[in-house]
């Protein structure tokens, strides 16, 4: 099976990928191929927001859309393809989205951005974590209160309870985001990324193996997760393959990766990654412990 | 160590156990701590100083 995205203002191809399966069960190898045909476009670095973002660029910023400055600001929050988030990007974003936001008020998904700029503001330690937990948690209510059915508005605001420790709350939050969005690939490994922390650990590999299942090409940043997912699951030989796919790593990825090949016994691999811990990071393995 | 915001007591342990093995200090020395008033505090890693500034 063949499937093709086209652009029909410019018929050209956005993204093609062929499919080999047994047909022996027609409506299951159906549901097979339309499950990782969504998951692979549609996430934050999917084709088609890849393609519309392609588009909006090459117009002035002054006649953005609402959604259009959203879409840029998602890109800008992230570095873009193989990039990484930075403190000049998360401001960007947030001037995008806040741009996006003065447009349309009703925008939930402005509101999803802007939570996740704080999210990761607190992540890197850039400004007050007062401050940035508050406006988190309240970027991530108003996303609930403006579409409560879109699986994005309940994951973002159970990240926002996580970072307050409601551990209860935000579990719910993550159920109903995955209720709302089963095959939603970028959904699935961003709650098997906290859950770790409500001690589900095997939970937390069985989503993180869901989301590579529908998206097997996934984007860069999939493997920071996986890295931390694995880590906790035990699944050490798995935390070091991927920690060693995380570009520009830090001190707490090698911490990570050091951790893993002790584990496995690979003590040359956590040697090595040892040295990079300190000498990115002189005061030890991480400012948070 | 706190992707996502936070860690159980458990999952803390499982990482001091691991930097431990691979010879990463897991734990802020004492003298550092005035430095990060932000600093998530770890049961392991408070007994760990108190051991160390008891001698």
């Amino acid at each position: 099976m063949t499937a093709q995205l086209v652009d029909a203002r410019t018929g050209g191809q956005v993204w093609s990928n062929r499919y080999d399966r047994p047909a022996t069960d027609l409506f299951k190898v159906q549901s097979d191929v339309t499950e990782k045909i969504a998951a692979t476009l549609t996430g934050y670095e999917g084709a088609v927001a890849e393609a519309e973002r392609s588009i909006i660029r090459r117009k002035p910023p002054t006649d953005l859309t609402a959604y259009e400055s959203y879409l840029l600001g998602m890109a800008a929050k992230h570095g873009g393809a193989g990039g990484g988030v930075t403190k000049e990007g998360l401001d960007e974003a947030e001037r995008l989205f806040r741009k996006a936001i003065a447009i349309d008020p009703q925008l939930a998904r402005a509101f999803v951005g802007l939570a996740y700029v704080y999210e990761y503001r607190l992540e890197f330690g850039l400004g007050t974590p007062a401050d940035n937990q508050a406006k988190h948690m309240e970027a991530a209510r108003n996303a609930v209160r403006l579409d409560p059915n879109d699986g994005e508005t309940p994951l973002v605001l159970g990240h926002a309870f996580a970072y307050h420790g409601m551990s209860d709350q935000a579990l719910e939050q993550f159920a109903r985001a995955e209720a709302l969005a089963p095959n939603n690939a970028d959904l699935l490994i961003l709650i098997a990324w906290y859950i770790p922390q409500f001690g589900q650990y095997d939970r937390a590999v069985e989503l993180a193996e869901k989301a590579l299942q529908l998206n097997p090409n996934y984007p860069y940043w999939y493997n920071q997760e996986l890295r931390y997912v694995y880590f906790f699951g035990r699944r050490f030989d798995k935390s070091v393959k991927y920690a060693k796919r995380v570009t520009d790593p830090f001190a707490m990825h090698y911490a990570y990766l050091a951790a893993a090949s002790a584990m496995i016994d690979d003590m040359a691999g956590a040697k090595a990654a040892a040295a990079e811990v300190l000498r990115l990071d002189r005061i030890g393995v991480s400012r948070n412990i | 160590m706190s992707d996502g915001g936070g860690y159980s007591d458990d999952a803390a342990m499982l990482f001091i156990e691991g930097a431990r093995k691979a010879g990463v200090a897991a734990c802020v020395p004492a003298h550092k701590l005035s430095s990060m008033p932000n600093l998530i505090h770890i049961k392991a890693c408070d007994e760990e100083r108190t051991h160390q500034a008891a001698g």
